[in-house]
């Protein structure tokens, strides 16, 4: 009772407080950002958000890759998918797919972060406003290439109420070409693993530039002002930088790249820090996995485009690197694939197919309606009947191996390269031939970037005409709709190939060096055909159709986005766009 | 603990003074065994791996396994509580006068401790001695250790006076003032007064002579209202460490980050509801038969709820806000009768109805400029598509989403879209059909009426009593046809996934679906296509109305000798069964679904049955 008076008496000197207290919280009274650990626990946030827009579920990978021609995740019978992923790969999306939602706000929470530690970071701390700089450089640079027209914001010092409108894409362009150019010296030369420097800045101004008609004045500009200042870009970094090409292919894609000399900047993970990248899930079916000693779950989703596996010459050893496969139907009978025949693991797992005990012995299978072999074991087709009709047995597709999987966390724990040096070298050759300069070179630039992946330098060397020649993809419309059919006899729908695409040699080039290294969806948009489309959209493939219309070269913005702010325009072409 | 003092230095002003402090402890203790689903499944797909021995040469080594998994936590709540009052009461004659002033404040305050660890050298520890698992120590294997705390306060100013007159009539006006902690820096004080008057007819002299009247009574009441959230801190501009934030600094070791966790909010306020409300209550017939009817028109304002804001500048998608002006209009009657009494034999009833008409007037807020329309509700991945819409001018509740027409050929569902020229066609079923301009008003998920029916029989010792509940006028989007009435699920899939549909074709010219036939005249009938997604369409959202016996009772009290008397007073035995059972059209497993204002009659998939439960029961009173 006295306890309850005393009490009384404290509660009556406070009887009109309205305060919440904070205990496990922070605030702007608790924390303060002029104190050096603070600011860069906020500054690391940006870095945070910066992997979640690369790596996450549905984030900016993902987003680049499932509109290829190399790489589409196809609605599984039995198991599922579908939907989005289906309209992403068959280029019929709408501003509800989910992809260019997440992205979209992975994107300005990482911009939002920058922008805060920039209101609070003083002048004189040059460096660290720099690396803030240069993740928002980096992330508007990725919403230009998805979706041009976008806000633009430099401030989270916004009055209440306010609603941005979009930037077009020529400001959004200017932007961050000049932040990247003004930020340069301030990074500094020293490789930071993760972190900005001023060869990452060149790097990501050399993609702009590279792609400067894409996004200004269409593929058909004469302009060549994008490709010489690209050129002085990379080579900045060839003299400068340091960096060189690593002795394997596969060395890009290990699990940890802090000393790989070839990677420019790359998203690191961790088992424990940092754990995103749920590629194995996409890949593996759970049989599938356990010839990797993988134990995460894994639902079979992703597969190769049939007709992407078929580009790689057969000495190519990029095809066994980045991809594992079983074999081919033929005459309705199974080949087995002997690229990946002595692709081993030290427990007698082999990767591609299993001959000899299943995942484990005596354990059968669950995919009586694909089993091409008949002997109840998993080995992955190399054709797919199609993407929704009827969809993909479980067995169908070669699946993308090409990052190192940790035994517990598949690829969740891999790093993640962004840039490396190889594509410095491909952007000079891209350059030169374009530039019609020095196109000796450029081949011999094609060559050292293949020189490692290939068993001799004969089958490594390209030439000038091979470059310069058409792809050797076979486009054209591919879709076994016969669920009964198990020898593909109709899977051919129209032929187009890959005559017709300019520079079309180092398309393929391109392609097989940066397969699922968001680098194919821009190669696309940026290669062209004679009849002026670009290949994107002008070719077919696997349950995809050519067309004239260029909507999808820009991402709509999305719904969410849309419907919270009544100043934001669709995109040309998307439903709810303004009539042209 | 409660405390309480009163004092009356005069006559009819009483003052007390009550104090009282609430503690509540909850401890939660949980062990998971290696034979556990879970535990078992992790630990069988561990798999050989490659380590290096001691001697340099490889051996092979299972990942290591989980011996069980356990966890421990305790939380405290603590609320204060002080109410003064001062009452003045005033009796002369007819004339009948209260007068109240008070004040009260509520503190509380919710702390909590946990830990969890996992893989133990033993079962027999269970939770009991955490730190022996190896979890804590190891890399990339999580235990966990937590704790939090937070507060909140609640305090009024208030008022009353009360005035009677010959137990005719009353009147009654009261005043509070709210202030609580949840709100924005400015907003956090609310003023709410009510007026209300009663006049009781029935005894009136014009009215004494009808005899079969026992009490009529006229009522009218005005008052305003308010609503608090139900979290703490949420105006305010938050941080913290992210749990899965954590980034390489410039020297290479992993560090954490501090990211903001909501949009703050700093306008937040209370929502208020202005309510007028009419009534009438009245007895007849010794009381046998009495009732009442309510008729009230209620205006809400600042309605707090998740608002869509705009990213960028705002870091994430909703912001709680004060959104919108809403009308709610309703009458509510209820009716109680004894139709027989005797000695032995006793029925007594009651019937409660219940219809309210609701509008949103505006969805107008402080914040942003905002459409007149916006889409609401949701159903999850892979489906993700938005459910209801809101819309000015429009009652809340409407399902919205594409309208499916049948089933073509090839078993996938059609539904209306509108062609490149705006006009309605039909098209097989694609998600990215899910765009404004296709989709359409479906129905409604609140109910237009609310029943209740209740009955009590008595039989000399014997007790009956039945418990009816119906909801009439709605419809409910059957989730679970969404997601598992659909072929290409190879598990979980509902029986009517089976179910043949009459194939239709969309004639071009007349724009109608003809039936499809066989060549020999009999229907062509189809199987939904194991290529159809998994979707939301018209043909998933059915009739909701539905009776329930929710409860029945049957009892049995006996008569007790007055030697027994002494020891026990009263002994009663029962059965009861609740959940008995449900007339309804509804395919799903139960119709009564939550009525959220927003996105009302959703009938989740994975949801558990509603139960039916037995009791065998025994009242005894000493």
């Amino acid at each position: 009772m006295l306890a309850l008076l005393v009490g009384a008496a404290g509660l009556s000197t406070s009887c009109t407080d309205l305060d919440e207290t904070l205990y496990d919280r922070l605030n702007e009274t608790n924390i303060d950002l002029s104190n050096e650990s603070d600011m860069q626990s906020l500054m690391g946030q940006a870095i945070a958000q910066y992997r979640y827009f690369q790596l996450s579920w549905f984030g900016s990978w993902e987003l680049n890759e499932q509109c290829t021609d190399q790489y589409c995740v196809p609605y599984r019978i039995g198991i599922g998918w579908g939907d989005l992923y289906v309209n992403l790969h068959k280029h019929n999306w709408n501003y509800n797919v989910g992809h260019a939602e997440n992205v979209w706000l992975y994107a300005y929470k990482c911009i939002g972060y920058c922008n805060n530690c920039l209101d609070h970071l003083p002048e004189s701390q040059a460096d660290d406003r720099a690396q803030m700089r240069f993740f928002r450089a980096m992330t508007y640079y990725q919403l230009l290439d998805f979706f041009r027209n976008i806000p633009l914001l430099t401030t989270m010092d916004v009055p209440a109420g306010y609603l941005p409108e979009q930037a077009n894409a020529q400001e959004v362009y200017d932007f961050v070409v000049s932040e990247l150019e003004a930020i340069k010296e301030d990074l500094g030369t020293t490789k930071y693993y993760a972190w900005g420097n001023k060869y990452v800045a060149c790097m990501a101004l050399a993609k702009l530039y590279l792609n400067r008609n894409v996004y200004l004045d269409g593929l058909a500009s004469a302009d060549n002002t994008g490709y010489e200042k690209a050129l002085a870009e990379v080579n900045t970094i060839i003299t400068e930088g340091g960096y060189e090409l690593s002795a394997n292919y596969s060395d890009n894609f290990k699990i940890d790249l802090s000393t790989n000399k070839e990677v420019i900047f790359a998203v690191p993970q961790d088992k424990t820090h940092a754990s995103h990248f749920g590629l194995d899930c996409y890949v593996f079916s759970n049989t599938g996995k356990q010839a990797y000693g993988i134990t995460t779950n894994c639902t079979n989703g992703s597969a190769a485009v049939p007709q992407w596996i078929d580009t790689y010459a057969d000495t190519d050893h990029r095809l066994t690197d980045t991809w594992i496969g079983g074999g081919w139907l033929e005459n309705g009978k199974f080949h087995f694939d002997t690229r990946y025949a002595n692709i081993l693991q030290s427990d007698g797992y082999q990767r591609a197919y299993t001959t000899d005990g299943g995942p484990n012995s005596g354990e059968p299978l669950a995919f009586a309606d694909d089993d091409w072999t008949g002997t109840g074991k998993l080995v992955y087709n190399k054709e797919v009947h199609s993407m929704d009709n009827p969809g993909a047995y479980q067995q169908e597709g070669y699946r993308m191996v090409k990052y190192e999987f940790d035994p517990t966390a598949g690829t969740h724990a891999t790093d993640i390269v962004i840039f490396r040096y190889a594509d410095v070298l491909m952007i000079k050759a891209e350059c030169l031939l374009r530039l019609g300069r020095d196109k000796e070179t450029a081949a011999a630039l094609v060559t050292e970037v293949r020189k490692r992946s290939f068993d001799n330098l004969a089958d490594a060397t390209r030439t000038v005409a091979d470059l310069e020649g058409g792809s050797v993809y076979a486009y054209g419309h591919r879709e076994c709709t016969d669920s009964n059919c198990k020898t593909f006899s109709t899977w051919v729908k129209t032929k187009e190939g890959g005559d017709d695409i300019i520079l079309g040699g180092l398309l393929d080039d391109l392609g097989w060096e940066f397969c699922g290294e968001q680098h194919r969806r821009q190669d696309l948009i940026c290669f062209q055909m004679t009849d002026g489309r670009n290949v994107f959209n002008g070719k077919s493939w696997f349950c995809k159709d050519a067309t004239t219309e260029t909507t999808w070269n820009v991402f709509p913005i999305p719904e969410l986005a849309l419907n919270a702010n009544v100043k934001m325009k669709q995109n040309p072409g998307y439903s709810g766009a303004a009539e042209e | 603990m409660t405390g309480n003092i009163t004092v009356e230095p005069i006559k009819g002003w009483k003052t007390n003074l009550m104090l009282s402090r609430d503690q509540s402890h909850g401890v939660s203790e949980s062990y998971t065994s290696s034979d556990h689903y879970s535990l078992y499944q992790t630990n069988a797909a561990a798999k050989l791996v490659e380590v290096t021995g001691e001697a340099g040469d490889v051996i092979y080594s299972y990942e290591s396994t989980y011996n069980g998994r356990a966890s421990k936590s305790q939380s405290a709540g603590c609320s204060d509580n002080l109410e003064f009052t001062s009452t003045y009461n005033l009796e002369k004659g007819k004339h009948r006068l209260e007068a109240l002033v008070g004040y009260s404040y509520l503190y509380e305050v919710y702390d909590g401790f946990g830990a969890s660890n996992g893989n133990f050298p033993t079962s027999a520890y269970k939770y009991n001695n955490l730190g022996a698992g190896t979890l804590i120590s190891e890399k990339d294997r999580h235990a966990s250790v937590s704790s939090y705390k937070n507060d909140e306060t609640l305090i009024g100013f208030f008022g009353r006076v009360s005035y009677g007159f010959d137990d005719k009539y009353n009147l009654m006006v009261t005043f509070r003032r709210e202030g609580s902690s949840k709100f924005g820096e400015n907003n956090k004080w609310g003023n709410f007064p009510s007026v209300s008057a009663g006049w009781t007819l029935s005894k009136e002299e014009f009215m004494e002579d009808i005899d079969e009247l026992n009490n009529l009574k006229l009522r009218a009441g005005f008052g305003v209202t308010g609503v608090v959230p139900n979290e703490s801190y949420l105006a305010q501009n938050l941080y913290n460490y992210d749990d899965y934030g954590d980034v390489l600094s410039k020297n290479g070791s992993w560090v954490k980050t501090l990211q903001q966790t909501q949009n703050p909010n700093k306008d937040l306020k209370w929502e208020t509801s202005r309510e007028l409300n009419i009534g009438l209550d009245f007895a007849m017939f010794n009381s046998r038969l009495s009732g009442s009817i309510d008729f009230y028109s209620k205006k809400t304002c600042d309605l707090l709820y998740y608002y869509n804001v705009p990213v960028p500048p705002n870091l994430y998608t909703r912001t709680l806000a004060n959104v919108g002006k809403m009308e709610n209009k309703g009458i509510e009657i209820m009716v109680s009768g004894t139709p027989f009494k005797t000695r032995d034999f006793e029925w007594n009833t009651t019937v409660t109805m219940s219809h309210n008409a609701n509008k949103l007037v505006s969805l107008y807020n402080d914040l942003y400029e905002t459409d007149s329309f916006v889409e609401v509700g949701g159903l999850g991945e892979p489906i993700s598509t938005a459910t209801h819409c809101m819309e000015e001018g429009h009652r809340l509740g409407d399902f919205w989403g594409l309208k499916s027409v049948g089933v073509s050929k090839n078993g996938f569902t059609y539904v209306e879209v509108k062609d490149a020229d705006g006009n309605w066609t039909v098209k097989e079923f694609n998600t990215n059909l899910n765009v404004k301009e296709n989709r359409q008003r479906l129905g409604n998920g609140l109910p237009q009426v609310y029943m209740g029916w209740n009955h009590t029989f008595r039989y000399k010792d014997f007790d009956l009593a039945l418990q009816f509940t119906g909801q009439f006028g709605f419809d409910i989007l059957n989730a679970s046809r969404c997601f598992y009435e659909n072929n290409s699920c190879a598990y979980n899939r509902l029986k009517s996934a089976d179910k043949s549909y009459h194939a239709v074709r969309y004639n071009k010219e007349t724009g109608e679906l003809d039936k499809c036939y066989n060549g020999d005249g009999t229907p062509y009938m189809v199987k939904l296509s194991k290529s159809q997604s998994q979707g939301f369409w018209s043909d998933h959202i059915e009739k909701g109305d539905f009776v329930k016996l929710t409860n029945i009772t049957l009892g049995y009290t006996m008569p007790l000798t007055s030697a027994i008397k002494e020891y026990v007073t009263d002994a009663r035995f029962y059965v009861a069964c609740q959940n008995v059972f449900c007339f309804t059209g509804y395919s799903g497993i139960d119709p009564e679904v939550d009525n959220y204002f927003m996105s009302p009659g959703i009938d989740y998939q994975d949801k558990y049955p509603t139960v039916r439960t037995f009791t065998v029961g025994m009242n005894l009173k000493f």
